[in-house]
């Protein structure tokens, strides 16, 4: 935006603005030296050539309302609002002030007069700065080629993604898709050089250049305030009579550097691909930390759930452009005067698609307690493991594989790890040990022998529960009546949990079987002991349902 | 007859016994006593509610032998246990059968977690079959099961308290598990075109 003034590199110079013989568009640690009058190299790309494979085409996403957008949870909100600058000049107005007639560059108590309920909001570059960054690195799940605009826009370079993703049009349509799952407003415009689709963009143009060739034409339609130059040279191009970039196009070069520095000159030749304009490749952290201001103090969990889905939105996006999925979220709730909420979600398998994070935050935060209002959310993720294809192994590899890992996982987020469990068979005879809890899905890791069929219930007791027998017989919603048995079980006696059971079958009045057991004499109980008198004791161990 | 009756037998909202065949899918219990008393001929892959009035009368034998044939299966899926009254016993499981590797035990709070996540378990898609212990349920919460059942095609059954059996229902099916002078005895409380009458579940028993 400010090239011009800071620009290092001495710009083109010539007797007009017709093209200049070649391009010398690639890679280069510095801006391409100027191409001398006469000596401009011949051997470029010839730039009608039907787009050969090497010839870039950028796509550049203009984020417009950024500056609002960090200030606001990450989206737009229904209020008017404005942020201003150090100076007091309104940078950006929300639609409902835009409404009222607040207009950036409006001084701050006009804009309070205009509109008297107006929130006002300091502008945030630092939160502006890294929400591109953490943007860039979730458009590299496009391209690998990402590069920073600042300080709201990003320069894709498409071409080797045309294929991946089956051509332009669809390429847009799924950038511009994951920008809304971001939250994010943006514009997005295609063009063979950066500085042309940054142009174009920023005028609204979603035409797709692809021919170097038809640049001149659309870039002469813009207005000079779309290439950012600064205010005196803006002015100048007023004075002079200036309407449209093509105007300048037509201007003698050494005149038109003579009245406005070389830098608006070096910009029209970059933007029309006749000098080089090599960008720097982002390169992203390698954890995703990302955090969202609220709009406002709140405690709705449906704000909380639309912050945080855009932060798992840009998440997913990062996690693409690495290959990488995540088993774990940390995620933190900050409130003004009280230490921040700290959430861990866990992911039984790992994942990185942002609606099944949305999915699982939600069912979270059905249990959660805010003991305050939250006033910005944040997200912290380190990409794991490379992205498998499928989830084999626990329950082979059908489609309902990774639907039942996410059940599990839903469940666990509203519930509770300890709530959602597998069952596993142990070889041991004490039947309240013949069984763990494990991992849902998992096979038991030892082959247990089966029990005869029938001969055990389908219910246990978590612990046995003592039944009366006021004669020595045992009661259960009345006499019960003993179908079969006795069943012998002695175990245990080393590790000091020694059982000497008999198990019987009975059968109550009701109908209902019952697995029951006796002490044998002089074993351990596992109830109050009985007194000899009274007979043998007799519990309820398991019902066969 | 008279005309006010014809008008009201011929209204397409009044359903009349032995007119219709169920129209939905349904799994075979694996009892062939069962599938003669069932519509259709099995468990409907829709919402089931077995009114139980001591839990052990027999209504997991109910549905043991389908356990088993899913296990059977090449398709995945699990075998939800929505908050049992007491635990599954993993080796009379594994003697009868069934896949212990299939079987997620869920354990909620109240009747509205159990509600939830038995809708969630539906919804997934990712089960064979829902099995759910539940007191109160109001009739919402029992259409978007049956509406989630019918989606999936999954059966879910609700064992719940005999009192239920007082307020309407959406479920397909109801049954109830009553104390008869020979043992529990099975009952068809509301069902579309199956033979009503009731099957002594002793019989049932040792499968």
């Amino acid at each position: 935006m400010k090239r011009s003034a800071a620009s290092p590199c001495p710009a083109a110079a010539g007797p007009s603005v017709s093209p200049t013989p070649g391009t010398r568009q690639g890679p280069g640690p510095q801006r391409t030296p100027r191409p001398e009058q006469g000596q401009a190299p011949e051997h470029a790309p010839r730039r009608d050539a039907a787009h050969p494979p090497g010839t870039p085409l950028w796509l550049c996403l203009g984020l417009p309302r950024l500056p609002l957008e960090v200030r606001s949870g990450g989206g737009e909100t229904g209020d008017a609002r404005v942020i201003v600058d150090r100076s007091g000049r309104v940078v950006q107005a929300s639609a409902p002030a835009a409404e009222n007639g607040v207009a950036s560059g409006v001084p701050l108590n006009a804009a309070l007069a205009l509109c008297p309920g107006l929130v006002v909001l300091e502008r945030d570059e630092a939160a502006e700065r890294s929400t591109l960054e953490r943007l860039a690195a979730w458009a590299g799940a496009f391209t690998s080629m990402v590069s920073i605009e600042a300080p709201a826009a990003l320069l894709l370079e498409v071409r080797g993604s045309l294929r991946l993703f089956g051509g332009m049009e669809p390429l847009r349509r799924q950038v511009r898709a994951a920008l809304q799952g971001t939250g994010h407003a943006g514009r997005d415009a295609v063009a063979p050089t950066p500085l042309a689709a940054l142009w174009l963009a920023r005028a609204g143009e979603t035409e797709a250049v692809l021919e170097p060739a038809a640049l001149a034409g659309r870039i002469g339609r813009l207005r000079p305030v779309v290439t950012g130059w600064p205010d005196t040279t803006l002015t100048t191009l007023r004075g002079l009579g200036i309407e449209r970039l093509e105007d300048c196009l037509r201007l003698p070069r050494d005149g038109f550097t003579r009245r406005l520095g070389r830098g608006p000159l070096a910009d029209l030749d970059r933007a029309l691909g006749r000098l080089a304009d090599p960008r720097s490749a982002f390169r992203a952290p390698p954890r995703y930390r990302g955090s969202r201001e609220m709009a406002m103090e709140t405690s709705h969990t449906t704000h909380l759930a639309r912050a945080l889905q855009g932060l798992f939105a840009e998440l997913e996006g990062f996690l693409r452009a690495r290959q990488r999925a995540i088993r774990r979220l940390d995620i933190e709730l900050m409130h003004l005067r009280h230490p921040a909420t700290r959430l861990t979600l866990e992911l039984a398998a790992p994942e990185l698609e942002a609606a099944h994070f949305d999915a699982l935050f939600a069912a979270r935060l059905e249990r959660l307690a805010l003991p305050a209002p939250v006033i910005s959310v944040a997200l912290e993720a380190e990409p794991g493991e490379s992205l498998v294809p499928a989830n084999a192994g626990l329950f082979g590899s059908g489609p309902d594989t990774t639907a039942g890992i996410r059940l599990v996982e839903r469940l666990r987020a509203r519930l509770g790890r300890e709530a959602v469990n597998g069952l596993c068979p142990l070889d041991e005879h004490r039947p309240e040990r013949a069984w763990r809890v494990a991992e849902p899905g998992a096979q038991a890791y030892q082959s247990v022998p089966v029990p005869a069929a029938g001969s055990r219930p389908a219910w246990l007791l978590e612990s046995p529960r003592r039944l009366p027998s006021p004669d020595g017989r045992p009661r259960c919603d009345g006499m019960l009546r003993i179908e079969s048995g006795p069943e012998r079980v002695e175990s245990g006696w080393w590790d000091g949990r020694e059982v000497a059971r008999d198990y019987w079958i009975a059968r109550t009045p009701a109908g209902a079987r019952l697995w029951i057991f006796r002490e044998l004499p002089g074993s351990f109980s596992p109830g109050p002991a009985a007194s000899p008198s009274a007979g043998p004791t007799w519990y309820l161990h398991g019902i066969f349902g | 007859m008279n005309e006010s009756l014809h008008t009201l037998l011929d209204d397409p909202r009044l359903w009349r016994a032995g007119r219709h065949q169920p129209h939905w899918p349904v799994l075979a219990s694996g009892h062939p006593e069962l599938d003669a008393l069932l519509p259709g001929g099995g468990w409907p892959a829709r919402l089931t509610e077995v009114a139980v009035t001591h839990w052990g009368s027999g209504e997991l034998a109910l549905f043991m032998p389908l356990l088993q044939r899913l296990s059977q299966d090449q398709a995945a899926g699990w075998f939800a246990w929505i908050t049992p009254p007491y635990l599954p016993y993993a080796p009379a499981f594994a003697a009868a059968g069934v896949d212990l590797s299939r079987m997620l035990l869920v354990r909620a709070r109240d009747d509205t977690e159990i509600l939830w996540a038995t809708e969630q378990a539906l919804q997934s898609g990712s089960c064979r079959v829902v099995l759910s212990w539940v007191a109160r349920a109001d009739g919402r919460a029992l259409r978007r099961l049956q509406l989630a059942a019918e989606h999936r095609q999954t059966p879910v059954i609700l064992f719940r308290p005999p009192a239920m059996l007082a307020a309407p229902s959406p479920a397909a099916l109801r049954l109830s598990l009553d104390s008869g002078p020979e043992g529990p005895c099975l009952q068809l409380r509301k069902h579309r075109g199956g033979a009503a009458r009731a099957l002594s579940v002793t019989a049932l028993h040792g499968r």
